[in-house]
C-alpha cells in the first residue's frame, strides 16, 4: 500500500507513513487524509497547501494536524515560514542582499524544482543545468 | 554542527542535487571523482533532499548535503554557502590543498578562506546572473549586480577556470578574465554501442531528450512538427527528464498545433531506461534558442554529445555553441534557430536519405572516440589538479 509521504512534525521532521488516500495536484506525491487540504477547489499536500500562501479560500480549517486534532492552515505556513526564514537574515545582509531583494527570488519555479528534489526520484530539471 | 567530518586534502563544491540522473550531476560525477583521485580522496558537498542522505562516506570519500527545505532561491543559497563556511571553519580549511566549485555560492566561502591555505578551481559552465533572470523575471538590476559581483570575485581570485565551452571563455574574457587563465575542458560522454529496441518505440523516430527549460526551443520543434504532417509514420518521442505537469505547457501546444497524436511522452527516464531509447532514433533534435544563455554565456550541451556518443546524428540550431561540436553536413545538420520551417524542412530531408543518416551517425561517433569522451575531459581536468597540488 502506498504510504502518505508528507513530512509531519515541526523541529524534527519525519515520515507520515500512514496509508496514503491521494496524490497532490502540485507535487503528485501520495498523501493521507490528515496531509491533506482543499485549496481553491483541487486537493493538495499540506505542504504545497502552506507554500500557496494566503489565498484564502475558506477551507483552513478543513484538515487536522499531526495529533489528529483539527487545525488551521497555521501550522503549515508556520513550518514553511520558519524553515524558510529564520536565520537567513543576517546571511543577507551579510552578503549585501535586502530581505525585499529576496522577494524577487520566490516563485512558482524555484518551488516546483524544490517539489521535484523532494519528490525524491532526483533527475528533476535543474534551471542552471549545463 | 557535530558531523564527524574527516581532515581532507580535497572539495569539490556544487549547488546541486547529487547524485541524479540531470546532466549537473553527471558532470559533478566525473569531474570529483578526477578530483579525489589525484588528491587522494575528498570531501564532496552537495545539495540534498528529503530522501537523501545528509551524510555519506564512502572510504576516502565523504559526501556532505544541504539539506534545509528552503523554497526561496536566494535563502537556499546563502545558507549553503554559510554552512560551507562553518564546514570550512570547523577545520576544513586546515587540511585542504585543492577545491573546485561550479558556482559563485560555493566560490565565496572558497576563495575568502583561501588566501595561500590551499588552491582553488573555478568550474563555470552557467552564470546565474545570465540564467536566473530567465526564471526569476522579477529580479532586479542591482540584485543581478550584486551576483554579478560575487561571481566577478570568484573569477578574479580562482588560481585556474575551466569552462566547457570556446563561447563561455570568450564570454568570461569580456569580463576581463585573461584567456591563460581559462581552460576549455569540453564535456563527455560514453560510447554507446547500440541498445535493444524499446518494446513499445514506433517503428522510425526522432527524439528529443532533456528538461524544457525555454531556451531548449521544444515549442520550435513541435511548430517543426506540425509542417510535417504528411509524412506518414512520423513519430517524435519526447523523454523529458521532468515530470509530465512540468511539460503541461508544451503538451497543450501540441494539441493546439494538432501533433498530439504523433507524439510520444516519456517522463523522468533513468540513465539506463534512456540510453535505448537515445540509440534506436533514427535522429536527435536539438532546437536551442538564439536566447543570451546560449548566445552569450555559452553551453556545451550533453544532449549533443551523448546523440552523437550513440551513432545518432543531431539536427541542431546553428549556433557557436553547438558548431564546437557539429559539423554540418559531416556528423549532423545545423539549421537556423528559432525557424520552425527550417527546421522542417531540415527533418525533411534527413528523412529522405537514411544512408547519409547513417553515414553522418557514424561519423558523429567517430568525433566523440576521438577526443570528447569523459576520459579525456578527465584527463585534461587532472592534469590541472596535480599542477595545483604540486605546485603548492
Amino acid at each position: 500500500m502506498t504510504k502518505c509521504e508528507v513530512k509531519a512534525g515541526f523541529f524534527v521532521l519525519r515520515p507520515c507513513e500512514a496509508p496514503s488516500a491521494m496524490q497532490c495536484s502540485i507535487c503528485e506525491r501520495p498523501m493521507c487524509l490528515r496531509h491533506s487540504m482543499p485549496v481553491e477547489g483541487e486537493m493538495l499536500c499540506t505542504e504545497c497547501g502552506a507554500v500557496q500562501g494566503d489565498s484564502d479560500t475558506g477551507d483552513e480549517e478543513y484538515y487536522m494536524d499531526d495529533d489528529g486534532a483539527i487545525a488551521t492552515r497555521w501550522f503549515y505556513s508556520y513550518r514553511q515560514h520558519y524553515y524558510t526564514e529564520t536565520g537567513d537574515a543576517d546571511m543577507l545582509t551579510e552578503q549585501g542582499f535586502g530581505a525585499d531583494e529576496a522577494a524577487a527570488f520566490a516563485g512558482a519555479a524555484d518551488m516546483l524544482d524544490m517539489q521535484d528534489n523532494m519528490g525524491g526520484d532526483d533527475d528533476s530539471a535543474d534551471l542552471f543545468d549545463s | 554542527m557535530n558531523l564527524p567530518l574527516q581532515s581532507h586534502p580535497a572539495l569539490y563544491a556544487a549547488f546541486d542535487v547529487y547524485p541524479s540522473a540531470k546532466g549537473a550531476a553527471t558532470h559533478i560525477q566525473q569531474a570529483a571523482q578526477t578530483l579525489f583521485d589525484a588528491a587522494g580522496g575528498g570531501l564532496l558537498y552537495v545539495l540534498g533532499n528529503e530522501r537523501l542522505p545528509r551524510f555519506q562516506r564512502e572510504g576516502a570519500v565523504e559526501i556532505l548535503r544541504f539539506g534545509r527545505l528552503l523554497d526561496n532561491y536566494l535563502h537556499r543559497a546563502l545558507a549553503y554557502s554559510a554552512e560551507l563556511q562553518a564546514v570550512l571553519e570547523d577545520g576544513l580549511q586546515d587540511s585542504l590543498q585543492i577545491a573546485q566549485f561550479r558556482d559563485p555560492w560555493s566560490g565565496i566561502p572558497l576563495v575568502r578562506r583561501a588566501t595561500g591555505r590551499y588552491r582553488t578551481i573555478y568550474e563555470v559552465n552557467g552564470l546565474p546572473s545570465v540564467e536566473l533572470p530567465m526564471a526569476y523575471p522579477k529580479i532586479g538590476a542591482a540584485t543581478l549586480g550584486k551576483i554579478r559581483a560575487l561571481e566577478d570575485e570568484c573569477l578574479t581570485r580562482a588560481d585556474r577556470i575551466v569552462v566547457p565551452s570556446g563561447v563561455i571563455r570568450d564570454n568570461l574574457a569580456r569580463r576581463g578574465v585573461a584567456p591563460e587563465r581559462v581552460s576549455v575542458i569540453p564535456n563527455g560522454t560514453e560510447l554507446n554501442h547500440g541498445h535493444a529496441r524499446p518494446e513499445d518505440a514506433p517503428k522510425r523516430y526522432i527524439l528529443y531528450f532533456g528538461a524544457v527549460q525555454p531556451w531548449q526551443g521544444l515549442d520550435v520543434l513541435l511548430r517543426a512538427l506540425q509542417r510535417l504532417q504528411d509524412i506518414p509514420d512520423l513519430h517524435l518521442v519526447i523523454c523529458c527528464s521532468v515530470k509530465s505537469r512540468r511539460a503541461k505547457g508544451y503538451q497543450k501546444l501540441a494539441e493546439k498545433l494538432g501533433v498530439a497524436e504523433r507524439i510520444t511522452w516519456l517522463h523522468r527516464l533513468n540513465k539506463e531506461e534512456l540510453a535505448p531509447w537515445v540509440s534506436n532514433a533514427y535522429i536527435s533534435v536539438a532546437p536551442l534558442t538564439e536566447c543570451a544563455r546560449n548566445i552569450d554565456q555559452g553551453c556545451c550541451p550533453l544532449k549533443i554529445l551523448e546523440s552523437m556518443g550513440a551513432g545518432v546524428p543531431v539536427i541542431a540550431s546553428d549556433l557557436p555553441v553547438v558548431r564546437e561540436l557539429v559539423e554540418h553536413r559531416e556528423n549532423g545538420y545545423l539549421v537556423a534557430p528559432e525557424r520552425p520551417a527550417e527546421l522542417a524542412r531540415g527533418l525533411r530531408v534527413l528523412l529522405d536519405y537514411p544512408d547519409t543518416v547513417a553515414q553522418m551517425g557514424a561519423a558523429a561517433q567517430r568525433k566523440i572516440a576521438e577526443g570528447l569522451q569523459w576520459s579525456h575531459a578527465n584527463a585534461a581536468l587532472q592534469q590541472i589538479h596535480v599542477e595545483l597540488i604540486s605546485g603548492k
